[in-house]
């Protein structure tokens, strides 16, 4: 499943990219497009210049009828007449030429402008003329008014026409912008959101890189220091040996039952180490299960002073229960009895004979305290931070056999159990260690 | 380069326009001969030089003793580059003492249009009284064309100044 979908990420995020980028320029293409159509007006500038062309042709009827009833001179007469030329040239040459010919006008515009053309000589005198030939000027100019006034109306519907087929244009170019612009966004959050997820997973990877070198240093060092630790009761044993073979037959019996019983402790030492290893080890391959059933504090409290005392007669071992202590906790009452019954080895075996040990047990705040308070010893101060190292043992516990693992295991155990082990301790004044659980 | 160019560019600005001034105040104390042939401008409105009524009028000779400018440019009018000959309207404006921001340029069909004052100076805009070297007719939109130097700059070539591009001119008003 990873595999799929790391070989998948790179070709879709690649497309994704594609159809980004491609989306982008037809949009930009869509609106440079759309922007283009807007400048082009053709249409209004062919309507003005129809419209020019006629109000020309009229305003020249109107000089006509004027100079007939000599009420302008031929200067106005020319310069009417010059100024329809100007017109008519303007609609027949370049673009308006092509507009009128598409709109169907051109040739019967250009047939009377011709016409107009070739009756220059009887506009400019027409005030010399007799009535029949004015007449037939009148009418002339009456037929090319009428018939651009036609093409103007062609023209118009045509732009009208036009102007529809641009604004649906428009309309459905705008659309697509707006779609566009739409699946840009998708694919953008898409692309933000892959690199996100790759810049995530390239974290995680260093993340767990970095554990795994953490994780094959402490095995290494936990390796180093156990080797060490066995190490030393090995030596003991095979001195002892080495004594016995040395002496040979001249050796003593009480000499070797004396050799005898120091190997055997030391093997007891190795086996107890052994065993808390192999706790530890469990414990760091999380294969210790945790069975929480209901328990009654104060019976278990009392098995676990009852199984140091048999090994310890003639010792003291005081419960002291508050009042608002409830009778009973939930938890693993195997992990509670491992905890308490090395709390409590530890307080017996570094205190002196004639002192009790006290359990103070207290409740608050939702948590169960149980304090195993001894008059023992102590623990040197620059010692307390080394206390639940694997294997550390207080210089002030020489004398006394003993491994270094028991409170090492015994807080990794009260975590998994959801609470924590702490102590306060004086040298030569004593030492409390309190189990905190939840309630 | 460009940036050399442009400084050229406005120092001949800043030179023609100085000019103007100095033309224009020589202008106000010389008084204008009235036109002896036919009057083809009427420039009417907020001017201070006046030679018939309230009005400065001139015909072509006065105009073209006013010393002409040309350029060759295209226009939407014609689909050859021709070249125009005119008087460069911001000496005209200069030599009748216009006092306005506006003209309202009128065309011989009455066609009329807006042109700010500033547009002269800034473009170099003529009223052209030639084009290829030829008086231009009433029929081929003459006698007078305004005209600006269409290729000189690209914002020209836009509907704004099409349509402040008249031709057939045969007035102007100062407001």
């Amino acid at each position: 499943m990873r595999l799929r979908r790391g070989v998948l990420a790179y070709p879709f995020s690649l497309a994704a990219i594609l159809i980004f980028t491609c989306l982008l320029v037809f949009a930009l293409w869509r609106l440079w497009n759309t922007e283009a159509a807007l400048r082009t007006q053709a249409g209004d500038n062919m309507l003005w210049a129809i419209a020019q062309a006629q109000v020309a042709t009229q305003q020249l009827d109107i000089a006509l009828a004027q100079a007939r009833l000599e009420e302008a001179d031929a200067d106005i007469l020319g310069l009417r007449y010059d100024v329809l030329l100007s017109r008519l040239t303007l609609l027949e040459d370049g673009p308006q030429r092509r507009h009128l010919a598409d709109l169907g006008h051109f040739e019967p515009i250009h047939a009377l402008a011709e016409q107009v053309y070739a009756q220059e000589d009887a506009f400019l005198s027409a005030d010399a003329r007799a009535g029949g030939e004015a007449e037939a000027l009148h009418e002339l100019l009456a037929e090319l008014a009428s018939e651009i006034g036609r093409a103007a109306n062609r023209a118009m519907v045509a732009q009208w026409d036009e102007t529809g087929a641009q604004l649906d244009q428009q309309h459905s170019a705008i659309l697509q912008v707006i779609a566009t612009v739409m699946i840009i966004l998708a694919i953008g959050a898409f692309i933000s959101w892959r690199m996100l997820a790759a810049f995530d997973a390239e974290q995680r990877a260093q993340m767990s890189l970095l554990r795994e070198q953490e994780i094959r240093e402490a095995y290494r060092s936990f390796v180093a220091l156990v080797s060490h630790q066995f190490r030393t009761p090995l030596s003991v044993i095979d001195a002892s040996m080495q004594r016995i073979l040395r002496k040979g037959e001249t050796i003593q019996p009480a000499e070797i039952s004396e050799r005898a019983r120091r190997v055997r402790a030391t093997v007891k030492s190795l086996t107890d180490l052994m065993q808390a290893t192999l706790d530890s080890m469990k414990l760091d391959a999380g294969q210790i299960d945790i069975n929480r059933a209901e328990c009654d504090i104060t019976a278990e409290l009392e098995t676990a002073r009852e199984r140091q005392l048999e090994a310890r007669p003639g010792r003291t071992v005081r419960i002291d229960t508050g009042d608002e202590v409830p009778a009973r906790i939930t938890t693993d009452p195997i992990l509670f009895q491992q905890i308490i019954g090395n709390l409590l080895a530890n307080a017996l075996t570094y205190s002196p004979q004639t002192e009790p040990v006290t359990i103070r047990v207290r409740a608050g705040n939702n948590q169960l305290r149980i304090a195993v308070v001894d008059r023992g010893i102590g623990i040197p101060e620059e010692e307390k931070q080394m206390l639940f190292q694997p294997f550390f043992r207080a210089s002030t516990t020489k004398e006394v056999h003993g491994v270094g693992m028991g409170l090492h295991l015994s807080r990794r155990l009260a975590h998994m159990l959801g609470g924590d082990l702490t102590f306060e301790s004086k040298r030569g004044f004593g030492s409390t260690f309190t189990l905190e659980l939840p309630l | 380069m460009y940036n050399k160019m442009g400084q050229k560019f406005g120092l001949f600005r800043l030179l023609t326009t100085f000019f103007y001034i100095i033309a224009g105040s020589s202008a106000l104390a010389q008084p204008l001969d009235a036109p002896s042939g036919e009057p083809i401008l009427t420039i009417e409105g907020n001017i201070t030089n006046t030679n018939v009524g309230d009005t400065a009028q001139f015909d072509r000779a006065m105009l073209e003793s006013m010393g002409m400018v040309s350029f060759v440019t295209s226009t939407p009018w014609y689909s050859e580059p021709s070249e125009f000959e005119g008087v460069p309207l911001a000496e005209l404006m200069e030599r009748v003492g216009a006092q306005g921001t506006e003209v309202e340029v009128v065309a011989l069909n009455d066609y009329r249009a807006q042109i700010p004052i500033s547009d002269f100076s800034t473009f170099g805009t003529i009223l052209a009284l030639k084009r290829n070297g030829e008086e231009m007719p009433i029929r081929d939109k003459g006698p007078l064309f305004v005209v600006y130097p269409y290729d000189e700059e690209s914002r020209l070539q836009n509907q704004d100044y099409y349509a402040r591009s008249v031709w057939q001119v045969y007035k102007l008003i100062v407001q």
